[in-house]
């Protein structure tokens, strides 16, 4: 079925069976060629609904081809109240779409989208809720098969189910490279075409076109056009240009071909490049067209006889590999190829000689073979120049080598780049031999002698190691010099013959001598040793300025200096004055004397003895000396030690075992009472002490701390410092770190026992712990002694069926409790159980407070606590 | 005998209090254990001299010989034993204690010193003392089991004594110069946080080492 109109009998309603001015509309774009090519049909559902089914298809709209994909098209919510037609169309982009017409007693049809066409119209009810067939009108108006004048213009026939291929007649001109839907695609190239050209193109993808005839009944494609190599190709035929016909190249104006019949003539700027492969070509009479000057030949394609009148200017003889070719073209050949000859270059070909008047130019390849003739000779006398030899990789000179000229520099470099250099440009007449690469440096086995100056500017050695050579200084005088004497390994100054002494002067470069400046050191060293101080300047002699020199002083001391196990330091001068220092500027006092302190110790000043003691007996080290029995004598005492750094010792008493110190009265058994005095200076503002040392540090102090109010102290390490034992002046007596502390319960711990339950007492809060030995309600005892455990628990919540109540001081080694039977009567509900003991406790116990009761049916005593009218506390303190 | 097996592990705050109440841990524990073998074995010759003297004309003439001669009478029973012979309450029962204010029980009393050691976290232990346990001559063990029910907990009990104590004296001797120090902004309430700020500190350090 196509566009209908239906009898009503057909129709859902009377109104479809009506005509609308839209159905011309409908008709008449169809004949202009809008419209369905295929398919596209509207049909119900088969479970009908508010859709319609529309099927695949292809289209042509305003002359674009299009196809559709088969989809539903849904209708609209039917109007309540009246009918409508609902338009079903296709645009030229093949998209399927629903147009709702108005809805109204007498409905009409809707108007047509632009640019689509109708393929059905719907009609409505009011309140319909499916689209039943009879209420689908068919309204497809089919223009594949065209008109019967013909097809329009413009209007593109596709060919093939996909329009693979199409043909157009073109009203209008088409521009070159310019794209025609559905007919020329993609980026194109391709010529214009003028107004109402024929356009037949094939739209598939290297898709050809071929025209074919019959011959005789066999098809024969004569004229292909390739798509996918873009060719135009004749086959099964000759291409016949009938006539004066032309063929041109690259395009029209260019090069051509054209024959009269008879002859083959090529027009233009032609070019036979690079050859012309045809063997009859040679043979062949050709004619090069008279406007032409230039082209190439290839020569190996050329073979007999040009005429010279038609060659051209210029010939270029090609590069070849043609080892039997002699080229020789010289320059007074211009413009003429007759050969030549020149007398500049003869061969002689008799000798084999060949002679130039000169060569110019580099040699870029090597020069080889033997000359066995009389080498190279230069017979005439003075050669302007020779230059830029390069390098020589070698040169043997047999007889002297004379270099002459004002600026000529000769450089020698060796393998080891030391070398010799006379420099005649910028220091004339300077011989410079630069071994600075070289290890050797320069090897002399001669004598050298030297008639001016020498200068160095690096070290100077003369021998080597184990091997040396004198070296001489000789004066000015006879018979004076200086030697290095190689054979003694002394260095030796000797004065003139007749002026006497040797004589070596230090001097100072200081132009303003002031006190301290040294103007000479001498000095002594053993520098092979090892060890940092063994390698220092062990010894030296200095001269120092004693103040600053002026024009008529010039006050000097003489001082020398020892190391012992570090740097040198002083030990003795003379001064300008006659002073003699011992170690630094200590000259003593008048009346000393210098006084030897024998082996290992320093000489001194020391005042002059008086005349009655004489001698100090049996002295060592740090002992102190009394009058000796004669009186006339000092003896040291062995016993009674003074190190110099304060420390007093008394050892080894005859009467008192090692290390004691004895305070006595004048006898050993004498009944004076002994004292031994500690006594600050009369202001008293200091402490007076005894300390007790123990393996590495002081252990205790003992002694009056006069910054704590004179009290009297046992502390620490130091007085005052972790004080143990305090007696102030009023005889009250303190330990500050007794073991001792106190703690309570600050909450009542509620129904803790009274049912066989034994709970540990809680004393949750401190008052004091001076040792830090109670800890989580246990006191762990710091030392072995005897402890008083003292305190009170307080227990409440008893009730007349309670029997026992039971408190425990619990020390590890001991239980004591205190017990009471209450069998009945509770006592008020309140029990207190004081307790006080001295317990024996080792170090390391520890006591802790418990309580249990029973017969009561559950745990209803409680502990009570305070936080300050304590009830329940305990204090446990070391009493011995 | 060895007791624990597997060392007694210390956490950090344990140690450092520990360190701070004693130079060498160990040999300080050893030291406790010693005086109080020899305290128990002098009392355990007084105490039982006359069941002993009853019992036997003479004994070998040396401590160690009159306390195996004491712990071989058949009247001698040791404290333990005492306590299992008990018809009342027994030293090995469970008690209750409030430990920051909540009641718990502790299953052993006995062993009172090792429960509150065991409920320390030491998964991962600054320090183990005795790793390989501590070992005991078994008479002496025997002399003070006379009179501890527990030789461990006594052990333990000392040794927790000692860490309190240093524990204390640190805090008490470091806690005014942090006060007084003004590069110290806060200071923390637990006790344990405490030293670990202290021993952190480099004069602490410089006195006693890091």
């Amino acid at each position: 079925m196509a566009f209908t109109i239906p009898n009503h009998a057909d129709a859902a309603s009377a109104f479809q069976a009506e005509p609308d001015s839209v159905d011309f509309d409908i008709l008449a774009a169809g004949y202009s060629g809008s419209g369905v090519i295929s398919g596209c049909a509207v049909t119900a559902q088969g479970s009908p609904n508010m859709t319609v089914a529309v099927a695949a298809g292809v289209v042509s709209v305003a002359g674009v081809r299009a196809s559709v994909t088969g989809a539903n098209a849904t209708i609209g919510t039917a109007d309540g109240t009246n009918p409508r037609f609902d338009m079903i169309t296709i645009n030229s982009s093949g998209a399927i779409a629903t147009t709702a017409g108005t809805a109204a007693s007498v409905p009409e049809l809707p108007s047509i989208p632009s640019v689509s066409i109708v393929i059905a119209l719907i009609f409505v009810p009011a309140n319909d809720t499916t689209i039943a067939t009879n209420q689908i009108t068919d309204k497809r108006v089919f223009v594949s098969s065209g008109a019967a004048g013909g097809v329009l213009d413009n209007i593109i026939m596709g060919i093939g189910s996909d329009s693979d291929a199409a043909i157009v007649l073109s009203s209008g001109a088409v521009s070159a490279d310019v794209e025609v839907t559905n007919v020329i695609e993609g980026t194109s190239d391709h010529l214009g075409t003028a107004a109402n050209s024929l356009i037949i193109s094939n739209i598939t993808n290297d898709g050809d076109i071929m025209f074919v005839v019959s011959d005789g009944g066999n098809s024969k494609g004569l004229l292909k056009l390739d798509g996918a190599n873009g060719r135009v190709v004749v086959h099964g035929g000759d291409l016949l240009m009938s006539g004066a016909q032309k063929i041109y190249f690259y395009d029209v104006g260019g090069e051509y071909m054209s024959s009269d019949g008879s002859t083959l003539t090529i027009t233009g700027a032609t070019a036979l490049t690079p050859t012309v492969g045809s063997t009859a070509w040679a043979n062949a009479t050709h004619t090069h067209a008279g406007s032409s000057t230039g082209g190439t030949v290839a020569a190996s394609a050329l073979t007999g006889t040009a005429a010279s009148a038609t060659l051209a200017a210029t010939v270029t003889v090609i590069d070849s590999t043609d080892t039997s070719s002699f080229v020789a073209l010289f320059d007074s050949a211009t413009g003429d190829l007759a050969a030549k000859t020149d007398a500049g270059l003869a061969y002689n070909s008799g000798t084999g000689t060949l002679t130039a008047t000169a060569f110019a130019g580099p040699i870029t390849g090597n020069v080889t073979g033997n000359a066995s003739g009389s080498a190279l000779t230069v017979t005439q006398a003075a050669q302007g120049a020779i230059t830029s030899l390069g390098t020589l990789t070698g040169l043997t000179l047999s007889g002297d080598a004379t270099l002459t000229g004002a600026a000529t520099d000769v450089d020698l470099i060796d393998n080891n780049a030391c070398a010799i250099s006379f420099d005649a440009a910028g220091q004339a007449g300077i011989l410079a031999i630069d071994t600075q690469n070289c290890a050797e440096g320069v090897k002399m086995s001669g004598k050298l002698t030297v008639t001016g100056a020498i200068s160095t500017t690096g070290a100077v050695t003369v021998g080597v190691d184990d091997t040396g050579h004198d070296v001489k200084f000789f004066g000015a005088a006879a018979g004076a010099f200086m030697l290095y004497d190689q054979s003694c390994n002394l260095l030796e100054v000797r004065g003139a013959t007749a002026a006497g002494p040797g004589h070596l002067k230090l001097t100072t470069g200081e132009a303003t001598v002031v006190a301290c400046d040294v103007l000479g050191k001498l000095e002594f060293q053993a520098p092979a040793e090892c060890g940092t101080d063994a390698v220092k300047v062990s010894a030296s002699i200095t001269a120092v300025a004693q103040a600053t020199f002026a024009a008529n002083a010039n006050a000097t001391d003489i001082i020398f200096n020892t190391a012992h196990d570090c740097g040198v330091a002083e030990r003795f001068r003379f001064t300008s004055q006659n002073e003699i220092g011992i170690a630094g500027a200590n000259y003593g006092t008048d009346g000393q004397v210098l006084t030897s302190g024998g082996a290992g110790a320093a000489a001194a000043w020391e005042d002059a003895g008086g005349g009655a003691v004489s001698a100090i007996n049996n002295a060592t080290a740090n002992e102190l000396v009394t009058i000796g029995a004669t009186t006339t004598e000092l003896c040291a005492e062995a016993n009674l030690t003074f190190d110099g750094t304060g420390q007093f010792a008394f050892v080894n008493s005859a009467t008192c075992s090692s290390t004691d110190f004895k305070v006595h009265s004048s006898a050993e058994s004498g009944a004076t009472p002994a004292r031994l005095i500690l006594r600050t200076g009369c202001g008293n503002t200091a402490d007076t002490f005894i300390s007790f040392h123990g393996v590495c540090t002081y252990e205790y102090a003992m002694g009056v701390d006069n910054s704590d109010s004179d009290k009297f102290k046992i502390s620490g390490s130091a007085l005052g410092t972790n004080d143990k034992f305090i007696i102030d002046t009023t005889g009250a007596v303190s330990k500050p770190l007794q073991p001792a502390m106190l703690a309570y319960n600050s909450a009542t711990d509620s129904n803790v026992s009274g049912n066989c339950t034994v709970v540990t007492i809680d004393f949750d809060t401190e008052l004091y712990d001076q040792n830090a030995d109670f800890a989580s309600d246990v006191f762990t005892a710091p030392v072995t002694g005897r402890y008083l455990v003292a305190g009170h628990v307080a227990v409440i919540g008893i009730t007349d069926a309670s029997r026992n109540t039971d408190l425990e001081i619990d020390e590890t080694d001991r239980d004591y409790h205190t017990i009471q039977n209450t069998y009945g009567d509770s006592g008020g509900g309140r029990q207190s159980f004081p307790f006080s003991t001295i317990i024996p406790m080792d170090s390391g116990n520890t006591v802790r407070i418990k309580y249990g009761a029973s017969c009561e049916g559950s745990d209803v005593h409680d502990i009570v606590g305070e936080a300050s009218d304590n009830q329940t506390y305990l204090s446990i303190q070391l009493l011995a | 005998m060895i007791l624990f097996s597997d060392g007694i592990p210390l956490t950090q705050s344990e140690q450092a209090s520990l360190n701070h109440a004693t130079k060498d841990a160990e040999s300080w524990l050893q030291s406790m254990w010693d005086e109080k073998v020899r305290l128990r074995t002098s009392a355990l010759t007084k105490d039982w001299h006359g069941e002993l003297a009853s019992a036997t004309d003479s004994v070998p003439a040396t401590t160690a010989g009159e306390v195996a001669a004491i712990l071989d009478l058949d009247s001698y029973r040791s404290r333990k034993q005492e306590e299992a012979a008990k018809s009342g309450y027994k030293a090995t029962d469970p008690e209750t204690h409030r430990i920051n204010g909540t009641r718990v029980t502790v299953p052993d009393a006995s062993r009172y010193n090792v429960w509150r050691h065991e409920t320390v976290n030491h998964d991962s232990p600054a320090a183990v003392l005795f790793s390989s346990g501590m070992e005991l001559v078994d008479q002496d063990v025997a002399v003070v089991e006379a009179y501890v029910v527990d030789v461990e907990d006594w052990l333990m009990g000392a040794l927790l004594g000692q860490i309190n104590r240093g524990k204390k004296k640190m805090i008490a001797e470091y806690k005014p110069i942090m006060l007084a120090d003004e590069s110290v902004d806060t200071l923390p309430t637990d006790d344990d946080k405490l030293v670990e700020q202290i021993i952190a500190r480099s004069d602490y350090q410089a006195a006693h080492g890091s």
